[in-house]
């Protein structure tokens, strides 16, 4: 009546029974509290194996049983040997230091699981397909593979490139175009050879490429900590307030500065050189002082410093009656926005909209430098 | 093949070769007239030559396997693997080729991206759906002091090597003058260059290329080439001082009815009204507050255009249209300089156009389409003018040259 198996749960139900009590007598407070719940978890677990076992008498197959040889577990073939428990631990640990360190692992914990619940799931199912192993392993890959293929390939990719440009950043901005000028070398060398050489064992290819994964993948990890190299910041010296910041829209070049795609548009370039301001626009030869840009669209304006004086360049965006009326006269409204102060040979960036028609301005639109007197290029909007 | 389906086929063949017998085909692309689309016109026929010799060979020998090999039941031939030599052969012919159009390709390419050989700069503005021009003042085209507005139609000095800085204020447009240059998107926040040389004075015509929305076929537009004098005499007529209708007519009937229901979005450049007091108060427009692209069309000089709305409805009676778009090169100035006469308006379609302009022109310009577009329409709304008011502005608007 009692099987092998049954004793040993017995025993250890009785001990996780016994601990639960004595260490729940013994030890108050919150970490009593929390190791007794635990305890008695363990119990209840242990129980309700012993239980199962119990009940199955170790799944040992009874000889008077004639069927039992064909239909119980033990007479199946035994499932194959399974990865997954042993990934979806570490899954619900990562989940575990995620709460308490940082939700990148606990994002990374909730993926494995849920990769886990998925595959095995699916392993699971194939296993019961037939009796035949290769059959199963092929049902499960029928249904895994396509899922499988593309996101390994993803996985595998983003951690190429990311060593990559890990790389990248490590390396002086002369020494990286060396380098993979060497590496593709070595690469097209490496992949004539291997092409030439048909009866070379797939394990020295293999052995070979992994290899090479391995470094680069080690590479980019150990570069990743060293950190990358000093990129050289664009100095911006901190606004004078009192220039611009009277009105709200004050450095607008803050955004304007990273957008690449914009600069790569401009419709003018103002030049500060010997005291003077004057702009050069596509299509018009030589520099001018008035400039004509299109309503109720953004323009860009580069401004370029070429005096010693750190200057800014501010836009007088107009001037414009409110609705607020004061003593019969309604208040006036004179928008202005700059650029922060820009060094000798240093640029800035600018995007402008104009709403309305200069026209219908009561002070002409102008960009300026201030305190700069004829530092004055006027915009007309027609 | 089924009879019904050959029939069918040479029908279908028959037509396509019909098709390509139009006389008026104003945006033919196998018509340069101009330098810039002459240089891709020199650049495309002979690709397409090439092209047509490779298929045919290609065909020719395709068509002649499938008969001389047909399935007879004969045995299976050699099957071959590997010919080296053939290989590279066919490998080198398709390289050779592609290096023999890339060339010509690339540097025609780069030729059309030239910007420093400039005579003359035009800013244009898609928004749906119509086109903007802008002159900036500059010493180009002649000489501008004075910034130059008009829509629809894109005069330019005849022979001059101008070059267009293209914009949008919406979605994306494209500017195409078949005629006179390639394609060229144009994108909000960013200026793109083409450039534009006609060879004789006339119109061209062209269409916006990239879906914008409802109006899409209806985003049209004409390049008008007029000889240097020509040009000039236009140009003093664009910034020609406003002047009021006679007081006590229809005209002028029609100008308090356009500054009342309008002005509020139509620039009228010299428009003013007058207060009891003598105090005289310039109208502007603010079409910014009403419509998403924050543009509608300067109608200062209405009638110095042929089209409006998009190049899309003749302002001129088709007998007039005929005249202008037929006439001889030397003649066709003077035609074009007179604009819409009160004899040659197209009353119908303009009348139209007042009356409903969303249902001639199909407009993102209701009230509940509107409230989609945050409280503001895309082209003109519907505007519940009464027939009286409509025969006002339209004197008022005749007068607009
Ligand atoms: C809400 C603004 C708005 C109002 C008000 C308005 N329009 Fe328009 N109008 C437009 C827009 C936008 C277009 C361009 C439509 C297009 O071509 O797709 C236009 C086009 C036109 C055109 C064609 C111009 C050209 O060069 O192609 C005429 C003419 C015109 N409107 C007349 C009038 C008149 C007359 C009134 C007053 C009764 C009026 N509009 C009121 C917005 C407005
Ligand atoms: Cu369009």
């Amino acid at each position: 009546m009692f099987t092998t198996g049954s004793k040993l749960f017995i025993a250890a139900t009785s001990l996780a029974i016994a601990a639960a009590i004595v260490f729940g007598v013994t030890n108050t407070g919150d970490v009593g509290w929390t190791a007794t719940v635990g305890l008695v978890g363990a119990a209840v677990a242990l129980t309700l194996l012993t239980g199962v076992n119990f009940f199955v008498r170790d799944s040992n197959v009874g000889s008077m049983q004639p069927d039992a040889t064909t239909n119980s577990p033990a007479a199946h073939d035994a499932p194959g040997s399974s990865m997954w428990p042993l990934i979806g631990a570490v899954g619900v640990t990562l989940i575990a230091i995620g709460i308490v360190a940082t939700p990148v692992v606990f994002k990374a914990g909730v993926v494995v699981v849920l990769a886990t619940v998925v595959e095995w799931m699916v392993q699971g199912w194939s296993e019961r397909a037939s009796s035949d192993r290769a059959f199963n392993a092929g049902v499960r890959k029928r249904i895994l593979n396509p899922l499988e293929f593309p996101v390994l390939g993803a996985v595998g990719l983003a951690v190429v490139v990311y060593s990559f440009s890990r790389i990248m950043l490590f390396l002086s901005k002369a020494a990286g175009p060396a380098a993979f000028a060497v590496i593709a070398a070595l690469l097209l060398v490496g992949g004539f050879l291997f092409a030439s050489q048909p009866s070379v064992k797939r394990s020295i290819v293999v052995g070979i490429c992994a290899i090479a994964g391995l470094g680069l993948v080690s590479a980019g990890a150990v570069m990743a900590i060293d950190g990358q190299r000093q990129i050289h910041a664009h100095d911006i010296i901190e606004a004078d307030p009192a220039v611009c910041a009277s009105n709200a829209e004050a450095e607008v070049d803050e955004k304007g500065s990273q957008s690449l795609a914009a600069k790569s548009n401009v419709a003018a370039t103002l030049y500060f050189e010997n005291g003077r301001l004057s702009a050069q626009v596509i299509g018009i030869p030589g520099r001018v002082t008035t400039i004509t840009l299109p309503r109720s669209t953004p323009s860009n304006i580069v401004f370029r410093n070429l005096d010693a004086e750190p200057v800014r360049l501010t836009a007088n965006l107009g001037t414009f009656e409110t609705d607020v009326e004061v003593n019969g006269e309604f208040i006036k409204q004179s928008p202005l926005t700059c650029t922060t102060l820009v060094e000798q040979d240093g640029r800035q960036f600018l995007t402008i909209t104009f709403a309305k028609a200069s026209s219908g301005s009561l002070a002409p639109y102008s960009l300026v430098v201030p305190g700069v007197d004829g530092a004055v290029v006027e915009v007309v909007v027609p | 093949m089924p009879r019904r389906t050959s029939i069918t086929l040479a029908a279908a063949t028959a037509l396509l070769a019909l098709a390509g017998c139009a006389t008026d085909a104003p945006q033919d692309t196998w018509a340069p007239a101009g330098e810039n689309a002459q240089r891709i016109h020199n650049l495309q026929w002979p690709i397409f030559a090439i092209a047509g010799v490779v298929l045919l060979i290609v065909s020719a020998v395709v068509v002649f396997c499938v008969i001389r090999f047909r399935d007879k039941g004969q045995p299976m031939p050699e099957q071959t693997h590997g010919k080296p030599a053939l290989e590279i052969l066919l490998t080198i012919i398709p390289a050779l080729i592609l290096v023999g159009v890339g060339i010509p390709t690339v540097s025609t390419i780069f030729e059309l991206a030239k910007t420093d050989d400039t005579e003359c700069v035009i800013n244009v503005t898609g928004q749906q759906w119509w086109w903007e021009y802008d002159y900036p003042a500059q010493q180009g085209c002649g000489g501008i002091a004075e910034p130059i507005v008009t829509s629809g139609q894109l005069v330019l000095p005849v022979d001059a090597k101008v070059l267009l800085r293209l914009t949008s204020r919406d979605v994306i447009h494209s500017f195409w003058i078949p005629k006179l240059n390639g394609k060229r998107d144009t994108v909000p926040g960013r200026v793109h260059t083409l450039r534009l040389q006609a060879d004789e004075p006339g119109i061209y015509a062209g269409q916006c290329t990239e879906f914008c929305g409802l109006s899409h076929a209806n985003m049209k537009m004409e390049a008008v080439a007029l000889s240097k004098a020509d040009f000039e005499t236009w140009k003093a007529n664009q910034i020609a001082p406003y002047a009021s209708p006679e007081a006590g007519t229809l005209a002028a009937a029609g100008e308090a009815t356009f500054t009342a229901n309008c002005s509020y979005c139509h620039q009228v450049n010299g428009l003013a009204t007058t207060s009891p007091s003598g105090e005289v108060t310039p109208v502007l427009a603010n079409p910014d507050e009403f419509v998403v692209s924050g543009a509608v069309p300067n109608l200062t000089h209405l009638m110095s255009r042929n089209t409006f709305a998009g190049a899309t409805w003749d302002l001129l009676t088709e007998e007039c249209r005929d005249r202008v778009w037929n006439a001889p090169p030397d003649q066709f100035g003077a035609l074009y300089l007179q604009g819409v006469t009160p004899e040659c308006l197209n009353e119908v379609d303009l009348r139209e156009w007042l009356r409903n302009a969303p249902a001639k022109k199909p407009m993102f310009a209701s009230d509940a389409q509107k409230a989609e577009s945050g409280g503001k329409v895309r082209g003109m709304p519907y505007l519940a003018l009464s027939e009286s008011q409509i025969d006002e502005i339209i004197a008022y608007l005749l007068e607009r040259k």
